[in-house]
């Protein structure tokens, strides 16, 4: 068996001399990475009202329902920063509030962005300052481009109490086989003595609908600014004047200016 | 004067002042004022848009004259309509149904086929109908707003409406 070994002075190469420190990528669990995780457009999205819904024809002779929203002077009413407030945001306002009926927190708060009292305030989180808008400027419903992609945030309709049958889609019990007074119960909550309790989060009867519900890549299909309305493919949660949050579409590519 | 008074009263000391001048300081917060909406004052957003679609689909306004309520020639179940689509294909049948919801109006018409029950339900606003036209209303009308009970009946079901057409054409030439 041979052995080779290295008789030659090891020499470095220039090239090799001058090495840079690189430089750590962030910590997962840091606040930047997370940051970096997180799905945010740095484009505002806008605030509008339901309105209804109103067919649409293509000219092939195919149909929809598509819904009605408007953009009811929809304008910039705070920016927030991270070194402030530990983020990047916009506040939109809409719609129009008397005065007698503001409290004067909020008069000042409007009177900042220079603008008149509004309805409803919501905030859109950027990415970073260069997604922040001036105070006071308007966002019409030209935002929106036409054939772009959606998704449309807003709160559905309150159903009340309901049991768990048209709240969670249980099938119920047996109409006959000796069941008395619970054909529409849930039945089973848990086993016996071993946990002895109902775990968390268990489906059962209770309060059902006005929650926040997504309806995601919904196509803008007209926008006319000068009315302050878009038409948008589908369906939104929610009864007509509910107040509905367009962002666009996480799932596709935001539009070309 | 009252301000000449405060400026005396807190240059004397403390233990000498005698009276404390109340000062009134007036926060004015400025309001602006609403800019009026964009959709027009007595229109709803829905009927805007309404209107906008309206003369997209039906821009000559013909398709609205016809289906016009207030109008005696205005189409009602029991009349022979024939719709032309846009590639020139028709369909005739006898008028069951109009149900009017604005912009998403449809008519269904019935017919028979070789014989068998055929029913078609026809968007009026789609800009695909080219056009409808009344062929033929009846002398006598059931004081009915839907004509559903004709399916299947052997006296008032619609007949083979094709051949009727063809029929009234040769008697013409």
């Amino acid at each position: 068996m041979r052995v080779f070994k290295r008789f030659m002075a090891q020499l470095t190469a220039k090239s090799v001399v001058n090495t840079y420190q690189s430089e750590a990528p962030a910590l997962f669990e840091s606040a930047a990475a997370a940051h970096a995780r997180r799905r945010l457009r740095n484009r505002v999205g806008l605030l509008a009202y339901k309105r209804g819904m109103v067919p649409y024809y293509l000219p092939d002779g195919t149909h929809f329902a598509c819904t009605v929203l408007e953009v009811d002077r929809c304008q910039v009413t705070d920016v927030k920063t991270a070194d402030k407030h530990g983020y990047f945001a916009v506040q939109l306002g809409i719609g129009s509030r008397k005065v007698k009926n503001t409290t004067r927190p909020m008069l000042g708060h409007f009177a900042r962005s220079e603008v008149a009292p509004k309805r409803h305030l919501v905030e859109f989180q950027v990415r970073d300052e260069s997604g922040l808008l001036p105070l006071g400027s308007e966002l019409k419903a030209d935002h929106l481009i036409p054939g772009q992609f959606v998704d449309v945030k807003s709160r559905t309709k309150g159903k009340g109490f309901q049991g768990v049958m048209k709240r969670w889609g249980f099938g119920g019990m047996s109409a006959s086989h000796g069941t008395s007074g619970v054909h529409r119960s849930a039945g089973s909550t848990g086993q016996n003595t071993d946990p002895a309790r109902v775990f968390p989060g268990k489906k059962m009867a209770g309060r059902m609908g006005y929650d926040f519900r997504t309806v995601q890549n919904l196509q803008i299909l007209e926008v006319d600014a000068d009315n302050g309305l878009i038409l948008v493919r589908g369906s939104i949660g929610g009864a007509d004047g509910r107040l509905v949050k367009i962002t666009d579409a996480v799932k596709k590519p935001l539009p070309k200016a | 004067m009252d301000r000449l008074r405060q400026a005396l009263c807190q240059r004397l000391p403390a233990g000498i002042r005698t009276f404390i001048v109340p000062t009134r300081k007036v926060n004015v917060v400025p309001v602006y004022e609403q800019t009026p909406r964009l959709v027009p004052k007595g229109k709803s957003p829905k009927q805007v848009m309404t209107d906008k679609l309206y003369a997209k689909y039906d821009p000559d306004g013909s398709k609205r004259a016809l289906f016009d309520k207030t109008k005696p020639t205005c189409p009602r179940a029991g009349d022979i309509l024939r719709v032309t689509k846009k590639d020139k294909s028709s369909f005739v049948g006898m008028l069951l149904a109009l149900n009017r919801n604005h912009l998403a109006t449809t008519i269904l018409l019935r017919t028979k086929i070789s014989g068998i029950g055929v029913e078609n339900r026809v968007h009026v606003y789609n800009p695909d109908v080219e056009k409808i036209e009344v062929l033929r209303v009846p002398a006598m009308r059931w004081p009915k707003e839907k004509y559903y009970f004709v399916r299947g009946t052997k006296k008032y079901d619609a007949g083979d409406l094709d051949s009727f057409v063809r029929r009234q054409n040769r008697n013409k030439h």
